[in-house]
């Protein structure tokens, strides 16, 4: 199995004309005894027959024109092209016009329900447990410590703090 | 080129975001706050609490109970407090939340002592307040984790304001 993939190698350097003189000899006389290479090998030259008959067209002035002439079509049709054709010419502002609505609208998504509009009538999610147990937990702490935090000028004490945890 | 701008943008507009984020957060939290203090009392407290494990359960119920118990008045000064602690940064409320697991853990005459102190502390300057920590009677009457615990606060709180500063409005 192993070899008659060694040789399919060899097959497309030989069909290209890359293999060494004494391995086109070996995979010659393999072709001799095998059908199933052979066949592949017949293929090949085939493929290499097409592809060395098919030829560019000719780069005229009057095919440039054309082309030209095609490039300004697209780009007087507008930018609806522009987005079909991807981001390729995409002025800078416009990308960051389009981080900051994404910001805007990850904001808005995140933003929880204002009280009155809409209820917190589904407390049975983990994660709202989950908050709901750590608003618990900080206000037990607030009237524990009891650190006055109410009082007139207690807002928070700026970067004196060791690291966090 | 164009990558380059890409990538200024995005990391022009990361803190941004996180800051966004971060208010977002803080938005939900005290509108969960709010929620919590209303739930009080309220039939839907069952249906809450039916869907926790036990030990979590048992542990809610408790703290539920302790704000039932307060008055209204101390519920709103309480409500005051947490509207205040929302707005430390995320770093703060973290080295709090840390300080006061550990203040858990102590026993129940020790953090009567320790709440006398931290009474004590919140009144004085903050260069005062590190002078007193320091003083030999302190350390006589507190342990090194006590006093440590006492440190972290000290350094947290923010300063008095002065008297004839406090009738003032805050902007």
């Amino acid at each position: 199995m192993n070899s008659h993939r060694v040789y399919r190698q060899w097959l497309i350097w030989y069909v290209s004309g890359e293999l060494p003189v004494n391995q086109a000899r070996a995979l010659r006389h393999h072709l001799d005894s095998c059908p199933v290479c052979a066949r592949w090998f017949e293929e090949q030259l085939e493929l290499w027959r097409m592809l060395s008959e098919w030829r560019l067209p000719e780069v005229t002035v009057a095919s440039n024109r054309e082309l030209e002439w095609r490039l300004e079509l697209e780009r007087s049709r507008g930018s609806s092209h522009a987005v079909a054709y991807g981001a390729a010419e995409w002025a800078p502002w416009r990308l960051v016009v389009a981080a900051a609505v994404t910001c805007a609208l990850a904001l808005v998504l995140s933003l929880p329900n204002r009280p009155g509009v809409a209820t917190r009538s589904e407390p049975g999610t983990l994660v709202e447990l989950e908050r709901i147990e750590q608003v618990l937990e900080d206000l037990e702490m607030l009237q524990q410590l009891d650190l006055g935090l109410d009082e007139p000028g207690a807002g928070p004490q700026v970067s004196t703090v060791g690291t966090g945890v | 080129m164009r990558r380059a701008w890409t990538l200024l943008v995005v990391l022009a507009l990361n803190p941004v975001a996180t800051f966004a984020l971060e208010v977002a957060k803080d938005l939900e939290t005290s509108d969960q706050a709010q929620w919590v203090l209303q739930l009080l009392g309220s039939p839907q407290r069952a249906q809450l609490l039916s869907a926790l494990p036990a030990e979590r359960r048992s542990r809610m119920e408790q703290r539920l109970k302790a704000l039932d118990g307060l008055s209204p008045e101390a519920q709103g000064r309480l409500r005051r407090q947490y509207q205040q602690f929302l707005k430390w940064t995320p770093r703060q409320r973290r080295e709090l939340r840390a300080i006061y697991r550990r203040y858990r853990e102590l026993p129940a005459d020790r953090r009567v002592l320790l709440q006398r102190e931290l009474r004590r502390l919140r009144q004085l300057p903050l260069d005062s307040r590190m002078r007193r920590l320091q003083s030999p009677r302190m350390r006589q009457q507190f342990s090194q984790e006590e006093l440590d615990l006492l440190r972290r606060v000290a350094e947290i709180l923010p300063p008095p304001v002065p008297a004839k500063l406090a009738g003032q409005p805050q902007g």
